[in-house]
């Protein structure tokens, strides 16, 4: 096995993210523990993107089991492997498919969310463009056209719903840039996220009629996708999480038009319609299962994400559209304290703050305290656990024996929505059911 | 034997069959010392002279010459007399001194009518003394058909005394010997207690019986009429006999000798099963006594002696060493045939009072399943194998499935019209007395059978109990199998993969027997095709415990998800399950996830701590998940190993997309072209990022503007720019060169590397 170098950064990325109860998004690969067939079925997806392919994966798992934390490494790796990611979590407020805007606001999301491998926290999407730009100028050379030349490139995006408006956009930015017109840039990164809400605004900031709407969310998911492409990149890999706020809907019809979102896109990808486009979906067991509000609820999905009938008895298939991920045991806890443990001491070894005993008399700590949860939700352990660390690491007298006994651990009561994705907006929750 | 009974053969009410046998000869000798022997054991009264070999051996051939055999004939007075009496002169009595009194002399008168009707009341009637009009009449008695009703009694007597002497002095060859015992029994049937002759017929041949004690048989069911307080010459010295002879006693003897107990009283009820009870006395005594019972020989002996009905003659059985052992004082056998007896008794308590109820139903299918079932089985009934043949038709490898009415249609013989519980009942044992099983048995099923309901046909071991005899888990296991079909079944079809998880589920419950696992598979037949409401599941559960409903959850689950994929009605079925057990429904896809999963499904349960511990014990062992104990944990050592190991693979895949590439092979996708120019050090970038990066290594940090115009003045755009360098950086060294942040940074470790790979590179952090 070669040992992971743990960078600087990802090494403090880790720390703030654990402290703060959010999975890192950064350096993950330190942490995970297991699921190596998992891992390696996406990564397999991943380089399926890469060769022009699609993919799309329903990450399953119950509250606690590590979907986020999966949901961030698969696009981590993504990053890596040289594909774009866009990831966001459906709330109320943001959903595939929507008629006051809430679609849209999705793709805001997922735009503002967009990543490279250079800057994988998000906020991507103007390096990516400017690649894209600095490419066309570079081709075109000095004097050249360089808006005829981007145009050119992006001839293709026109085969797709609004693709010509899409390239006007991206020469506008150039345009922007030519002019030293920051305005005119910003308009254009505006309408890239889908931040523009009326065709009006539109047409007097860039000239074009359309903009993204609830509508068109997926076909701009795949003009985006081909874009990228023409940037330099691979692919693109969308992550949603927090599927479950689809079965959280209580309008049927509503409902129903989401999952026929779901629908249109597991299609196109099992189709092969589209291409350097791969899906990463993350849910809960009652949003799979559930006949009533789930996606069994709609025969259709429910026949497409239909698992090989041989797969049984020991044996897997993993090509399925859905992972299914088990929950955490208190072994796997142990193992993931450890992984902290060694993120510590920069994974170097010898250097650990405290000893493989202590993660056992924490863990009796944790579970004198909370009982079997602090394995099956995680979230506050490993809180706790990295608070420990932090306050050893800054005060090497102290005694680890003396501090584990006060450490104080408490049950996580969170769920369904409020996910590791730190996004800050889990209060909107409450309004998922409300009604006048 | 059989012989049919005028009344009780009863010996008087003495316990001694010796005293009873002096008490019959009362009147006609006294009983005095004998000699020992077998000629001895004949009294030839007291003249020692006729004790003499040689006399007796022409005493004898006198006796033959006189007797006339069965199919002889003799003719006397011009009548033609038959076969069995004697005929001549000169045949004594072994005491000397006078004729015996049955033979009939040739020499003597007869008269040619009857003048009077016989008026002797003689008990001893002699030929010589009979008038002349007598003997007419007793000539032509022999001469008939000797049934005549109206016979004068001493007639009888007199040819009576003929078979007597006969058959004790004359010791006839065996085939006579059965002749003249045949008479003596018909002679029983005709005038046996109306001429008051009854006990001597009964004396006879009891003793004629007990003459030959090793092909006496055990008679119960004439014992079962015994009622003096004695036991039957024939019995004792049967028991005796076999006691002396060392041999075990059989069930039969033993059960004879219990009924001829003076206390023991057949009842009117009980005479009527006493055919079944013999049989399962017997069925169960060798069960328990293969080898016969072994009874210590008793001290004491019995000598017996007969005393003629004729006065002519009295003779010993026995004497001295060759007397039979006394059975008469033992006790223990009794007290085993007495519990044995109460056992059999009450097993057919059920028989008797079905044929106390129809008694016209006794031997028929009906009452026949009534009986216990090992005697059911040790006596086979017409009727039920013809159902026991159909079902083993149907039952081809296990198990059959067929309708339930079929089942009552081939028991009954006919179609039947309504179906009642108590038939079906009916059916089932008669199944299980071919060693085949019914399923549903409608004791164990609440539902009642309608026509139309599916059952199944089973094979049930050789030696399978009753079919009520079931096991406490069977129940319990049945209704959880009925709530796991429900979810089987939703989809439509139930596939041998849930078929073998139901199995499976049967075989994991322990403390149930061979015979209830095989029925319970059966069950599981005929539920496949019985419908089952999501309403029915309400009373299973309310029945279950806590635990038997988890197992119940737990196996619903595992076939819901035995096919692979979970279907929609499966995971609704498993929703109105856990409804019906008052849980909530959504908790289902948490199970049906976790199993989808493959996960561990052992469940975490609290157990006792046989020594509390504070800290952790790292245990090796299979059992996967955790377990707590008290307020310590246990962890599973062999699961970390395993996630340690999975961890492992998981690294050497993220290392090969993580680790840095060599750097010979990078930058290709992030290098526009015309890079050619570029030095070593910036090797693929082009002119205008190689520019940019050489401005960049100037400093450690730029502020956002320095940063722009930096850029611009390399022709370049910020955002474009940054990733392109970053990408190279990343491509060339593994990490990102600029870091972003309210300032931008030359990341340090890239920028050493820099310098190590070029001197063009300045230290731009001095």
């Amino acid at each position: 096995m070669r040992q992971l170098k743990i960078r600087r950064r990802d090494r403090d990325a880790i720390i703030q993210a654990l402290r703060a109860g959010v999975v890192p998004r950064l350096g993950l690969r330190h942490l995970q523990v297991g699921r190596a067939r998992e891992i390696e079925e996406m990564l397999g997806d991943v380089e399926r993107i890469q060769e022009g392919g699609s993919c799309i994966r329903f990450i399953i798992g119950e509250y606690g089991s590590g979907k986020t934390f999966f949901l961030n490494l698969v696009r981590l790796i993504a990053l890596e492997k040289g594909l774009v990611a866009m990831s966001a979590d459906l709330a109320p407020d943001r959903r595939l498919y929507a008629t006051q805007g809430q679609a849209r606001s999705l793709f805001a999301e997922m735009a503002r969310n967009l990543s490279t491998r250079t800057k994988p926290a998000g906020g991507a999407l103007p390096s990516v463009v400017e690649r894209f730009v600095s490419r066309a100028a570079h081709e075109a050379g000095d004097g050249g056209d360089v808006g005829g030349v981007i145009r050119a490139r992006l001839a293709h995006l026109e085969e797709y719903v609004g693709g010509y408006d899409f390239a006007t956009v991206v020469g506008r930015y150039w345009q922007g840039h030519d002019t030293g017109s920051e305005q005119l840039k910003s308009d254009a990164l505006r309408w890239l996220r889908g931040e523009f809400s009326t065709r009006t605004d539109s047409r007097k900031a860039l000239g074009v009629r359309t903009i993204v709407t609830d509508a068109s969310v997926y076909d701009h998911l795949k003009l985006m996708s081909a874009f990228v492409c023409q940037a330099g990149y691979k692919g693109l890999l969308v992550v949603l999480d927090e599927m479950v706020n689809i079965y959280k809907l209580v309008n049927s019809r509503s409902r129903n038009a989401n999952y026929e979102q779901v629908l249109r896109i597991l299609n196109d990808v099992l189709q092969g319609s589209a291409s350097h486009l791969g899906f990463a979906m993350g849910g809960t067991p009652e949003f799979l299962m559930d006949t009533r509000r789930g996606l069994y609820s709609y025969p259709a999905l429910q026949s497409r994400l239909a698992e090989n009938t041989f797969a049984r008895d020991g044996l897997v298939d993993l090509s399925g559209p859905v992972i299914a991920l088990q929950n955490l045991s208190a072994e796997d806890l142990y193992v993931l304290l450890d992984n902290i443990r060694s993120v510590f001491a920069a994974g170097k070894n010898g250097k650990a703050l405290v000893p493989e005993e202590a993660l056992k008399v924490f863990m009796a700590h944790c579970s004198k305290r909370i009982g079997d949860a602090y394995f099956r939700t995680p979230r506050n352990t490993v809180k706790a656990f990295v608070s420990l660390l932090s306050v050893l690491e800054q005060n090497p007298g102290a005694d680890w024996r003396k501090l584990v006994g006060h450490v104080d651990v408490r049950v996580d009561r969170g769920g369904g929505a409020a996910g590791a994705g730190g996004s800050g907006d889990d209060a909107d929750d409450e309004l998922a059911t409300f009604r006048l | 034997m059989n012989r049919s009974h005028g009344g009780p053969p009863t010996f008087g009410g003495n316990a001694n069959p010796l005293d009873r046998l002096q008490r019959t000869a009362r009147g006609y000798g006294r009983s005095r010392s004998m000699p020992v022997g077998a000629p001895d054991l004949l009294d030839f009264g007291s003249q020692a002279q006729r004790a003499t070999g040689s006399w007796i051996k022409s005493h004898k051939a006198r006796a033959d010459e006189c007797w006339v055999p069965a199919g002889s004939s003799a003719e006397v007075g011009g009548h033609d007399l038959g076969g069995m009496v004697y005929v001549g002169q000169g045949l004594e009595t072994v005491r000397g001194g006078e004729v015996e009194n049955c033979l009939i002399d040739p020499s003597l008168p007869v008269a040619t009518r009857i003048v009077r009707e016989a008026t002797l009341a003689d008990y001893a009637p002699r030929y010589t003394q009979l008038s002349p009009s007598d003997r007419l009449g007793y000539l032509r008695w022999l001469a008939s058909s000797r049934s005549d009703a109206n016979v004068a009694p001493p007639f009888l007597r007199l040819y009576f005394f003929g078979l007597e002497r006969r058959l004790v002095l004359d010791n006839p060859p065996a085939p006579e010997r059965a002749g003249l015992i045949a008479e003596v029994q018909r002679l029983e049937g005709i005038y046996g207690e109306e001429y008051g002759l009854d006990e001597e017929f009964v004396d006879l041949l009891e003793f004629v019986s007990a003459m030959r004690p090793e092909s006496i048989e055990p008679e119960p069911e004439r014992m079962a009429d015994h009622r003096s307080s004695g036991l039957p010459l024939s019995l004792a010295v049967g028991l005796g006999y076999r006691l002396a002879a060392g041999s075990p006693i059989t069930g039969r003897w033993l059960v004879s000798w219990w009924l001829a107990q003076p206390a023991i009283q057949v009842k009117a009820g009980q005479r009527r099963i006493l055919d079944e009870f013999l049989d399962l006395f017997a069925l169960r005594y060798d069960r328990r006594y293969p080898r016969g019972m072994k009874i210590a020989k008793p001290a004491r002996r019995y000598n017996f002696t007969y005393f003629a009905a004729s006065g002519s003659f009295e003779r010993k059985l026995c004497e001295g060493a060759d007397a039979y052992p006394d059975v008469s004082r033992l006790r223990k056998p009794l007290r085993v045939a007495k519990r044995m007896a109460d056992e059999c008794w009450s097993a057919l308590v059920p028989y008797r009072r079905f044929l106390a109820r129809k008694p016209s139903a006794a031997g028929s299918t009906e009452a026949h399943l009534y009986l216990p079932p090992d005697l059911a089985v040790s006596r086979p009934h017409p009727g039920l194998q013809a159902l026991h043949e159909w079902a083993e038709e149907q039952v081809d490898d296990r198990s059959a499935e067929v309708c339930i009415e079929d089942v009552l249609t081939v028991f009954e013989g006919e179609p039947t019209e309504v179906l009642r519980k108590q038939r079906v009942v009916a059916a089932a044992n008669a199944l299980a007395l071919g060693s085949l099983g019914l399923a549903p048995d409608p004791r164990f099923v609440k539902r009642l059978p309608r026509f139309g309901d599916p059952a199944a046909l089973f094979r049930l071991p050789s030696k399978a109990p009753k079919p009520t005899d079931v096991s406490a888990q069977y129940a319990p296991t049945l209704l959880i199998l009925k709530l796991v079909m429900f979810v089987a079944k939703a989809d439509g079809s139930v596939s041998e993969a849930k078929w073998r998880v139901m199995e499976a589920m049967i075989s994991r419950r322990q403390r149930l027997r061979p015979a209830d696992r095989l029925r319970l598979v059966a069950d599981l037949r005929w539920l496949r095709r019985q419908w089952i409401g999501a309403v029915s599941l309400r009373r299973p559960c309310d029945a279950l415990k806590p635990r038997e409903l988890d197992e119940a959850c737990e196996t619903a689950v595992k076939v819901a998800c035995a096919d692979g994929p979970v279907d929609p009605e499966a995971v609704k079925a498993v929703q109105k399950l856990y409804r019906a057990m008052g849980r909530s429904p959504d908790s289902a896809f948490a199970s049906l996830h976790r199993r989808s999963a493959n996960e561990p499904t052992e469940s975490v349960a609290p157990r006792k701590a046989a020594k509390p511990s504070p800290g952790f014990t790292l245990r090796q062992g299979p059992r996967h998940g955790l377990r707590r104990v008290g307020q310590s944990v246990d962890l599973d050592h062999g699961r970390i190993s395993e996630i340690v190991e999975d961890t492992r693979k998981v690294s050497n895949v993220l290392s090969d997309v993580f680790v840095e590439e060599d750097a010979a092979t990078a930058g290709v996708a992030a290098t526009p072209a015309g890079a050619s120019a570029s030095p070593p050090v910036f090797e693929g970038l082009d002119a205008s990022h190689s520019a940019l990066v050489e401005g960049l290594l100037k400093r450690p940090n730029w502020s956002e503007s320095e940063f722009d115009r930096l850029v611009k003045r390399c022709g370049l755009m910020p955002g474009g720019a940054l990733e392109a360098v970053n990408e190279w950086s990343f491509e060339r060294f593994g990490d990102a060169l600029v870091e972003e942040d309210d300032v931008l940074t030359l990341n340090p470790e890239v920028l050493e590397e820099m310098r190590a790979s070029s001197s063009l590179v300045p230290d731009a952090t001095a």
